[in-house]
């Protein structure tokens, strides 16, 4: 930015905000300048300013301030995007983090009115004095806030009783690309049939229409009760066929899993940590499905018994080791929850010895993360092998998230070890890209859960054609001067050739 | 030598943390809930010393402002598996080595090195003879700077609890010597290995076998700090791992007591020390129903902002705030400890929130127990 206008934007902003909150310190700037997308040891993508509003009100004030002079604006939550969805192209950073305030708990409507800085798991601390549980339950939910879950319209464990954000969202404030405050949606309401559904366009928009800052989201009564269990397949399509069963006969999962034995070996680390082995997995087995049920004892029961059979019937064998079933679930779920919201059989992760770091010594978890219908898994799944072989990735393992209530939509992460080197991670986006126009020939979608980012920016127009254009002219509607979010959706990819 | 050299291996820890980007340390760290950038949070720490190593970042005052308002409480070690404040400590010894260190802190060395404790007392206001005898034992109490000076309630309590209960401990008096925690802390080496140096011939000469303490902080560099260093061979107690081995012995006769404590876990003996249960224990044998803060227990409770409270009194102040509260919620009206240093800063928040609550050491705790 030129030094004479980031001069002037500085005082205005200060003027706003205070000098305690507003920075062009290299020392602030620098922590903002990576996401997690496989990026090369020295990459780093500096903002000019980083703000830290208080309310809708500054968020406006800030964004008509960049309005004025035509500059980027990016908004931040946890900033662990998979796709550089916050990476800054100069210009203001808005990390949302302080608003993190919890405005309205309506115990009676079953829904809360929250700032959208506010991380899931500290949403859910807060519900928890109430009864109440927000079961949009991403990994990342120690750091991840309400306003990214909604510009990404990320995955969760519990989406297959609950569904995506779509299914939460009765309505948001949000500050256009103009600073201009508008409400969108059916305040305390998900149903409704007047105007246009205005705040689904803000699901995964990314920052690209404007800053969402605060939402009205539904939640529910927390279950009394939740158990787990696994089976092996000897192939993902008798998972699928298994499931599909289920659903049909009424067996209803509160979240489901289907994965690779390679991905297995991802969330047993506790186990062999603890035993000096692998978890025993039959010789014949390729997926590995994981269900978790909840609600009274009895009909989780009911639910677990049910399902061992129908599994029986599809040619699948249930995990019988329930500590491979119990240090499963704390690696893919539970995680960091404290105890006050965990059942007692729920394990917390290791103190001082948490997953993620410890898995990301040396090389990196990169992954591609796409839709296709669930008849093509199997497919997918063998194009997976020979592209990460084809450039000479490893494969980490896949793992299939079911994200619709009561069905069997899928997002599936393709995971695969990428380094830090120009070559590795050169050869990490060519694997994507292939994986996404895959994933789009097959019926399906090329980002499933973390957006376009600035990673699948300009690729996507093989999955849009045309529509593109449409989605660029709503954009123009809402940020006229396309200062908002600039290189996430639209533009050149920084990331794939 | 440049921060490299001071990292060594850790260096790698670094370049995970940037690979991992999990950002578990970042929204809890209760430097940034003050202060809002991430830079003060553990990732953002990390992501900093990259940029020192690769160059990116001179040594501002920023820079030294950052690392030096860390409270080192450790939450982000608790949540990660990488050593973030071992990393920390040895960017401030990097500064230090440059003379980038903030003139408060400089003034707690000058304390240190001249009078023997941070707090620029007299030597002898530390040295509390008059009350505590010196007297020769293989069994010591080691009191620190603080108790003497700043919380002598905690100090009567343990005489109370020597004369009623007819275990002595012995103390050095004199020979004791402020243990240079803060020293580490801080990255001044030289003076707290001075310090160590010091402590270490007095428990030689003294024949010391156990060291008995009532800071966490003198628990952490008696028993952790000094043996990066030194060969010593002397066991360290914390208070309440003595208390428990001694009541697990019925050697300690005491009334049960009643009602409701919340106990506060200080970040040195709870994540630094693993120190967890026994306080606990100690509590409950007494007949007080323990309660616990909400979510941010144990290995996972949040700092109270003491160990900054003599460099940022303003930014510990909110901070201690913040834990009060959370303590508070608990419904109890008295909170109990065991660190000295903890309960100043969380008297300190219920002064400045003017709410009335007992914050009572363990060892205040069991001298009631003894009347």
């Amino acid at each position: 930015m030129d030094k004479e206008v980031l001069k002037r934007v500085y005082s205005k902003l200060v003027e706003l905000l205070g000098e305690e909150r507003v920075s062009v310190a290299i020392e602030d700037r620098l922590p903002y300048s990576r996401n997690w997308n496989p990026c090369t040891r020295d990459f780093r993508a500096l903002p000019d300013i980083v703000v830290l509003p208080k309310s809708t009100e500054e968020v406006s004030q800030v964004v008509k301030v960049a309005y004025e002079y035509k500059i980027p604006v990016t908004p931040r939550g946890g900033g662990t995007s998979m796709s550089g969805g916050s990476l800054a192209r100069g210009g203001i950073l808005v990390d949302m983090k302080l608003m993190d305030r919890v405005l309205e708990v309506d115990k009676e409507n079953y829904v809360v009115r929250v700032q959208a800085g506010i991380p899931i798991l500290r949403l859910n601390e807060e519900l928890r004095k109430y009864g109440l549980w927000f079961p949009y339950d991403v990994e990342s939910k120690a750091v991840a806030t309400v306003g990214s879950v909604i510009a990404l319209r990320s995955d969760g464990t519990f989406n297959i009783r609950y569904g995506k954000i779509e299914n939460h969202l009765c309505s948001i404030t949000v500050v256009t690309g103009t600073g201009e405050v508008v409400e969108l949606g059916h305040r305390k309401t998900l149903i409704s049939t007047s105007g246009y559904h205005l705040h689904w366009l803000f699901i995964s928009s990314e920052g690209t229409l404007g800053i969402v800052t605060e939402a009205v989201l539904r939640v529910v009564p927390a279950p009394p009760h939740r158990d787990i269990v696994g089976f092996f397949f000897p192939s993902f399509s008798h998972g699928v066929k298994a499931l599909v069963d289920m659903l049909k006969r009424g067996v209803l999962p509160e979240s489901a899993n289907l994965q690779c034995k390679n991905r297995l070996k991802f969330y047993t680390h506790a186990y062999r940590a603890k035993y000096g082995v692998e978890p025993k997995v039959p010789e014949w087995t390729e997926a590995v499905l994981f269900l978790s049920f909840a609600g009274d004892k009895d009909v989780v029961d009911f639910m677990m018994k049910k399902s061992r059979e129908i599994v029986r019937e599809h040619g699948g064998e249930p995990i019988e080791d329930r500590e491979v079933l119990e240090m499963w679930w704390t690696s893919k779920h539970v995680a960091i929850e404290p105890k006050e919201l965990r059942f007692p059989w729920e394990k917390p992760f290791i103190p001082f010895k948490q997953k993620w770091p410890d898995s990301q010594r040396t090389r990196r978890f990169g992954a591609a993360g796409v839709s296709v219908p669930v008849g093509k898994i199997q497919e997918m799944y063998r194009k997976y092998l020979e592209y990460s072989s084809k450039y000479g990735l490893e494969v980490l393992g896949m793992n299939v998230y079911f994200q619709h209530p009561n069905s069997t939509h899928v997002s599936i992460s393709f995971a695969v070890w990428v380094g830090d080197s120009e070559e590795e991670v050169r050869n990490f986006y060519r694997y994507l890209k292939e994986m996404a126009k895959t994933a789009v020939d097959l019926g399906g979608s090329m980002s499933a859960y973390y957006g376009d980012g600035e990673v699948l920016a300009g690729i996507n127009v093989y999955e849009h054609g045309n529509a593109l254009k449409y989605m660029l002219k709503i954009k123009e509607v809402f940020d006229p001067a396309g200062i908002m979010n600039p290189g996430k959706k639209f533009g050149e990819s920084r990331w794939v050739e | 030598m440049n921060l490299r050299d001071y990292l060594k291996d850790l260096v790698d820890n670094l370049y995970t943390c940037a690979r991992t980007q999990c950002g578990f340390c970042v929204y809890e760290c209760p430097v940034r809930r003050v202060l809002g950038f991430e830079t003060y949070s553990s990732r953002g720490r990390m992501h900093l010393a990259r940029g020192i190593v690769e160059g990116n970042v001179g040594l501002t005052e920023k820079l030294v402002d950052i690392y030096f308002k860390c409270t080192l409480c450790g939450y982000c070690e608790a949540v990660c598996a990488l050593d973030n404040t071992r990393i920390f400590r040895n960017v401030r010894k990097f500064l230090v080595s440059k003379n980038a260190v903030p003139r408060i802190h400089r003034e707690i060395r000058d304390s240190i090195v001249s009078s023997d404790n941070p707090y620029s007392a007299e030597r002898r206001a530390k040295t509390p003879v008059q009350v505590l005898p010196p007297r020769k034992s293989k069994t010591i109490i080691f009191l620190g700077c603080t108790i003497p000076i700043s919380r002598r309630q905690i100090l009567l309590s343990l005489k109370k609890f020597m004369e009623k209960s007819g275990i002595t401990l012995g103390y050095l008096g004199p020979d004791e010597y402020c243990c240079g925690l803060v020293l580490y802390e801080i990255g001044f080496e030289k003076e707290f290995l001075e310090q160590a140096e010091k402590n270490i011939k007095s428990f030689k000469e003294s024949g010391v076998e156990r060291i008995v303490t009532i800071c966490p902080g003198c628990y952490i560099a008696l028993k952790e700090r000094y043996s990066e260093y030194f060969d010593v061979d002397y066991e360290v107690l914390h208070i309440s791992e003595y208390l428990y081995e001694l009541m697990n012995k019925n050697k300690i006769k005491y009334r049960k007591l009643s009602g409701e404590i919340v106990y506060h876990d200080p970040c040195h003996l709870t994540r630094h020390g693993k120190v967890v249960e026994e306080p606990r224990a100690v509590l409950e044998w007494l007949g007080l129903t323990v309660l616990e803060a909400p979510h941010y227990n144990k290995y996972y409770s949040r700092c109270c902002g003491g160990s900054i409270l003599s460099f940022y009194p303003d930014l510990a102040s909110e901070i201690g705030v913040m834990r009060l509260r959370e303590l508070l919620s608990t419904g109890a009206e008295t909170i109990v400890s065991g660190c000295e240093i903890c309960e100043i800063a969380l008297d300190k928040a219920a002064m400045r929130e003017n709410v009335f609550v007992d914050v009572l050491d363990i060892v205040e705790v069991l001298s009631t127990a003894l009347s």
